[in-house]
């Protein structure tokens, strides 16, 4: 019976002894597995790991791996806004030419039609080009509408040796078409500035070695007459680039109070003798309601001449020119709308530039120096102002000057219907 | 098999893609062939001629891609009216890009020529009305838009107007000797490309109904005309059973 007990005991004590053992096994393991997890974690627990249990050890490591994922997290969500809120369009192709990622901007190029599925074919061109070479620039020029001008520049990136899988190539779609427009603002200013300025000395030079020769009355007389003529014509240039340089340089108007009915009935009175020259008849709609808005009464009579006398030489004899005022929406509105020859919609964007002409051959038919509308547009952007023209060749032309009423609240002028003859730009 | 599926459908959306970029080209080509007429613009004529090059190209590429997926893939259903549609609209395509050369020979033909005014504001208006046509064939194929498809024909009827107003103002300006015999029959050539445009695109949206439907209008011009033989037949009959 004791020799019983005793291997009982015995057995029972091994047992608990194997147990124990493999208990404290289990805990070695369990801590090495936890350690390792700890290790691959990459996270700071210095001091902690030899003393304390190991899941606690764990829970602090997955914590601090939770703590650097949110990290992560921002840092990620401000990268993405940040790329999206550039304004070009971004695109990220992988190693395989496939597009991986595209800011906001890109994605008019994604799954494009009309003139943005050609950029796109550009970007994809480019994107195998920059794959071999390095980086590819190309510019596009698309007729639209709209036109405009499109920049595309592809660079490879990664280092295939470093991470072949985030090797790839960016591109980028940049619109360009207002600084290709400055470029030839830029070059043509130059050249019609000359043109203008050299054309008529060059002919008050030839007429004078003319008249040096021996020369009737009659011829004398005509010649004197050109020579004359062409001196108002440089004469009427110089003025009006001092007009507009003044214009330019006031920066403002000077907050006088102008009523455009008289404005308009200036304007009238001072062209209706170059009118009745034109045959053009000069019709100004009645004017309802009080026009008052906060000017400089020189200048705005000075734009609206330049609209009228632009109506009426570009009119044929027997048509009309039409000009309405009124205000419509907190804005006093002058319309002048003729029944002319019309702009070319590919110069629209062009005739308020200095010295530019629609047609160089008939400038010097319809006289004027080609700054009329780039001093008007000068008006009308020191009044804080709109200037919208609307066009169709062989029709007409309407332009449209909107002027924000400054005693609006005081006056509070009727308001006119004058949506027939607005037109938009 | 979902393998080849997955190549198969990637091989029709590398044709849309493509009929896209043809549209667009064509699209682009439209504005600046005017562009060309109007500005009497003689190097600019020279490039859109040699740029046609790139339609045809492109035009070619599309054709042979259709053969392929019809040959190897055996295509059925829709699927079979998406790659008959795409060689129907490759060659309406090409052939308005070659209008649009045509138009640029047409400018060289009239170099010096001064149109009057009301002449090149129609042109104009021509030209953005092809333009328009062309671009809503495009996206009622993109979209595969039945009802923008049929919708076409009806639009058309604005660049029709257009056309029948330039064509008087040709006989106009010819009347009053401004533009000589030879330039007024150059200039309603012109206007005849322009107005052709309009009519490619009017088949465009067909084929689109076609593809989205499997409908065409002349459906019922044969509906009609089966009607009619049925008819005839049915009267023999009877004639020959009262005989």
């Amino acid at each position: 019976m004791l020799v019983l007990l005793v291997a009982l005991a015995a057995a029972m004590a091994g047992s608990i002894a194997t147990a124990l053992v493999c208990r404290s096994m289990a805990r070695r393991t369990t801590r090495r597995r936890v350690e390792s997890i700890v290790a691959r974690c990459d996270v700071d627990t210095a001091g902690s790991a030899e003393i304390e249990d190991p899941f606690l050890v764990l829970d602090r490591s997955v914590r601090a791996l939770l703590e650097v994922r949110q990290a992560a997290g921002i840092d990620a969500q401000r990268l993405r806004d940040a790329f999206d809120g550039v304004p070009h369009a971004v695109l990220v192709f992988g190693p395989d030419g496939a597009v991986v990622d595209a800011n906001v901007a890109a994605t008019p190029f994604l799954q494009a039609r009309h003139g943005d599925a050609l950029v796109g074919a550009a970007v994809e061109a480019l994107v195998a080009e920059a794959a071999g070479t390095g980086s590819a620039t190309t510019t596009i020029e698309l007729f639209g509408p709209p036109r405009r001008v499109v920049e595309v520049v592809a660079v490879r990136i990664g280092d295939a040796d470093v991470a072949p899988d985030a090797t790839g190539v960016v591109a980028t779609v940049g619109d360009v078409t207002d600084r290709r427009h400055l470029e030839e603002v830029r070059t043509d200013l130059v050249a019609n500035l000359s043109h203008e300025l050299k054309t008529p000395v060059g002919a008050i030079c030839l007429l004078a070695e003319t008249i040096d020769g021996d020369l009737d009355r009659e011829d004398l007389e005509r010649l004197t007459r050109r020579i004359n003529q062409e001196a108002m014509r440089l004469a009427a240039t110089v003025d009006d680039l001092l007009d507009l340089s003044r214009i330019e340089s006031i920066g403002g108007h000077g907050g006088g109070t102008v009523d455009l009915a008289e404005v308009v009935a200036e304007v009238v009175d001072r062209l209706g003798q170059a009118a009745r020259r034109a045959g053009v008849e000069v019709h100004v709609d009645p004017i309802t309601s009080a026009c008052i808005v906060s000017g400089d009464h020189v200048q705005l009579v000075s734009a609206v001449a330049n609209l009228v006398d632009n109506a009426i030489k570009y009119s044929d004899a027997g048509s009309c020119v039409h000009i309405a005022a009124g205000v419509v929406e907190h804005e006093a509105r002058i319309v002048v709308t003729d029944e002319g020859i019309g702009i070319p919609s590919r110069d629209m964007d062009r005739i308020f530039e200095r010295f530019y002409r629609v047609d160089q051959a008939r400038s010097r038919e319809t006289g004027g120096s080609g700054l009329g509308l780039a001093i008007v547009r000068h008006v009308v952007t020191n009044h804080d102002g709109r200037l919208d023209v609307r066009s169709r060749l062989g029709e007409g032309s309407t332009f449209t000057m909107s002027l924000p009423t400054g005693v609006a609240e005081a006056s509070t002028p009727k308001e006119v219907d004058l949506s027939s003859s607005v037109g938009t730009a | 098999m979902p393998e080849q599926r997955k190549s198969f459908h990637h091989e029709l959306d590398e044709i849309r893609d493509d009929l896209v970029r043809l549209g667009a080209l064509v699209g682009e080509l439209i504005p600046r062939g005017t562009e060309i007429l109007l500005a009497n613009d003689m190097s600019g004529a020279q490039r859109l001629i040699e740029d046609d090059d790139i339609l045809d190209e492109l035009s070619l590429r599309i054709e042979e891609k259709c053969y392929h997926v019809l040959a190897l893939q055996q295509p059925m259903a829709s699927d079979l009216r998406a790659i008959v549609t795409a060689m129907w609209m490759t060659s309406e395509l090409e052939r308005s890009g070659d209008l649009m050369v045509n138009v640029a020979k047409g400018a060289r033909r009239i170099y010096g020529v001064e149109l009057a005014p009301r002449l090149r504001g129609l042109i104009e208006r021509m030209s953005e009305e092809a333009c328009r046509l062309m671009k809503l064939a495009i996206d009622a194929y993109a979209e595969c838009n039945a009802s923008l498809g049929v919708a076409i024909a009806d639009i058309d009827d604005q660049l029709d107007l257009i056309h029948g107003d330039y064509i008087e103002a040709i006989f106009e300006t010819h009347a009053s000797s401004n533009v000589g015999l030879q330039p007024s029959v150059q200039l309603a050539l012109i206007g005849r490309y322009y107005e052709r445009i309009g009519d490619h695109a009017v088949n465009i949206g067909q084929r689109v109904q076609y593809m989205a439907t499997g409908w065409m209008p002349e459906h019922t011009g044969v509906a009609r005309l089966q009607a009619r033989r049925a008819f005839a037949d049915a009267h023999v009959d009877d004639e020959f059973g009262a005989a």
